[in-house]
């Protein structure tokens, strides 16, 4: 089982960004790593902070774990520890509409 | 048709409890089936109870569900989470199965959730069978009737020829982790089931699913 790849994306106004992203990190980070999930990749879209207007900006975070093992271990504990949902609640409001997907190598399945 | 399901915690794990309360099951319904808890189970019960009526009116005249209430007063029984549904049917593979595994999950739609979100859990749960062999036959109903730890509504049933496929084929398939799992997931914004749930694996000396 190769590499599962964690995607979360977000997209926020412009006048949330720098917020919703200082409490990603300073907050959820940090519990993440401790379920055995990597932080690989941060990117904003536009590559601007559209905090003048102008549109919403489309923030993703790319995790990866190494295995299925590793898949059912972020899992599992996220489930089992309430304040994992209960800081998604929290920091709803900052957010206009999310997306989790799980991606793998695609030569592993066509 | 209407089924009755319970599942059925001991105080401990001593097997004079469990014949004790095996023989109790079976003397108010001596051709309901009783099988055994495994351990690879959630809030699954020590003993597994199956009763098949011909309607719900026949169940509602056995007096099942008030026997629970009897059964969980008794200083052998911790708690019972339970069910009564007209089972739906999804696929039925291997209608003769024996000595196989039951395996049975007692969900809670989270009270607020959108029709069609619920609708699209259905049809995808439904199509797990077509992605993972190893359930060999499977029925997904809507509770009628729930006691337990939460007023269950969906009861997703399967047969598999052996624990294993539960384990290996049904946690490994990737309609699974990465699809199905996305309504479960109280990180995932889809997410409608409560995460309080009951994953129950038992025994069963023959299959029940093809009765239905």
């Amino acid at each position: 089982m190769s590499v599962i790849a964690i995607v979360d994306e977000f997209e926020l106004k412009g006048s949330h960004v720098r917020a919703f992203i200082a409490r990603y990190r300073l907050e959820y980070v940090p519990n993440a790593q401790a379920r055995g999930m990597m932080l690989t990749a941060q990117t904003i879209a536009p590559p601007i902070v559209l905090d003048n207007g102008g549109g919403n900006n489309i923030v993703t975070f790319r995790w990866q774990v190494p295995d299925l093992p590793g898949w059912w271990r972020q899992r599992l504990t996220a489930a089992g520890d309430p304040a994992v949902a209960a800081w998604w609640a929290d920091i709803a409001p900052l957010i206009m509409r999310r997306t989790r997907r799980f991606e793998q190598e695609l030569g592993h399945h066509v | 048709m209407f089924k009755q399901t319970a599942l059925i915690t001991l105080t401990d794990a001593n097997p004079t409890t469990r014949d004790f309360v095996s023989a109790q099951l079976r003397e108010f319904a001596p051709d309901s089936v009783v099988g055994t808890g495994l351990p690879n189970s959630s809030h699954g019960g020590d003993l597994v109870w199956h009763l098949h009526f011909v309607d719900r009116d026949g169940w509602n005249a056995s007096g099942a569900f008030a026997f629970l209430d009897t059964l969980e007063a008794t200083p052998a029984v911790a708690h019972i989470d339970a069910v009564g549904y007209v089972p739906n049917l999804i696929v039925l593979g291997e209608p003769a199965i024996a000595d196989a595994v039951y395996r049975t999950l007692f969900v809670q739609v989270i009270p607020g959730s959108k029709v069609a979100a619920i609708d699209q859990w259905l049809v995808e749960i439904a199509a797990m069978p077509a992605y993972i062999p190893e359930i060999r036959n499977a029925a997904l109903s809507i509770a009628v009737v729930a006691r337990g730890a939460l007023n269950w509504t969906h009861i997703w049933e399967q047969e598999f020829a052996e624990i294993a496929d539960l384990t290996g084929p049904y946690m490994t398939s990737a309609y699974h982790w990465s699809h199905i799992d996305r309504w479960f997931d109280p990180e995932m914004p889809d997410r409608i089931i409560d995460p309080l749930l009951c994953h129950s694996a038992s025994t069963l000396p023959n299959g029940v699913i093809a009765e239905y």
